[in-house]
């Protein structure tokens, strides 16, 4: 199993009640956690397991209570408490339209009047929006807002992006 | 304690009148500035100020909704190292 392929999704707080039940905290809404078939997670000792969800339902605030198969008691969910659920990158939802997951954002390569500038290595979150961290070709590391304004066009299956107005962004932090 | 209305908001006059400068002309330059208290008024909606976080200069391109708001609370000051796992978080285009 390919573990750069996988993504958090959620993470495991704690056991709840007797039963072998878990109380998670969601990336997700609960209807869309709710359509994943199942779960992986990176134990200390076992190291990849399979958890597929047999019971599950809104917990009290944004958390959400599992059950999974072959977890029956609460030793047992105790063991799970802390780790990430992660999911394959294929079985992630759908977004928006002019939304993008950070991880396929990450790694595109940057043109600006089909002159390549870089590549992207991170994203900024600030708030109300967000820039793009790219790594130019000369090493510098320049910040682009992630706005229509500056981001003409977005192919993320070709890993490209086409921005505008390089030139007054660099020379932002020269 | 809120600020006195009969003072208006506080917005750096440098800065101010830069944009004002930039608005008669029609241009959309890149503004630097270290002035986080001030607060973002109309006239800055489609200009891209770049913000000191007292590192380096953060980009922000001014929306409406940002109106009212401070220029510092779109330049974060602190970089989160946590979560070494990918999560599987989203990004809006603007």
């Amino acid at each position: 199993m390919n573990k750069e392929n996988l993504r958090v999704v959620g993470r495991i707080t704690k056991a709840f009640g007797i039963r072998g039940e878990l109380k998670v905290h969601p990336e997700f809404v609960f209807e869309d956690f709710a359509k994943f078939s199942q779960f992986i997670v990176i134990t200390p000792h076992a190291g990849l397991k399979i958890l597929a969800p047999s019971e599950i339902r809104s917990g009290p605030g944004k958390s959400i209570i599992m059950k999974f198969d072959g977890i029956e008691t609460r030793e047992l969910a105790e063991k799970l408490s802390g780790l990430d659920l992660m999911v394959h990158s294929e079985e992630l939802p759908e977004t928006a339209k002019d939304e993008y997951y950070i991880e396929d954002l990450k790694g595109c390569k940057v043109f600006c009047s089909k002159e390549e500038i870089g590549e992207v290595t991170d994203f900024l979150f600030q708030g109300l929006q967000g820039s793009l961290i790219v790594k130019t070709i000369d090493h510098k590391e320049v910040l682009i807002p992630f706005v229509k304004r500056y981001i003409k066009s977005l192919d993320i299956s070709a890993k490209q992006i086409t921005i505008c107005d390089f030139d007054e962004l660099k020379e932002i932090n020269p | 304690m809120a600020r006195s209305s009969k003072k208006g908001p506080f917005v750096n006059d440098k800065l101010y009148k830069k944009i004002m400068e930039m608005n008669e002309k029609g241009e959309k330059k890149v503004v630097k500035t270290y002035s986080r208290a001030s607060m973002i008024t109309p006239d800055f909606v489609g200009h891209t100020i770049a913000v000191h976080n007292g590192r380096k200069f953060i980009p922000v391109y001014i929306t409406q909704e940002m109106v009212g708001h401070r220029l510092g609370e779109f330049s974060p000051t602190r970089t989160y190292r946590g979560h070494k796992e990918k999560k599987a978080e989203k990004a809006r285009l603007a």
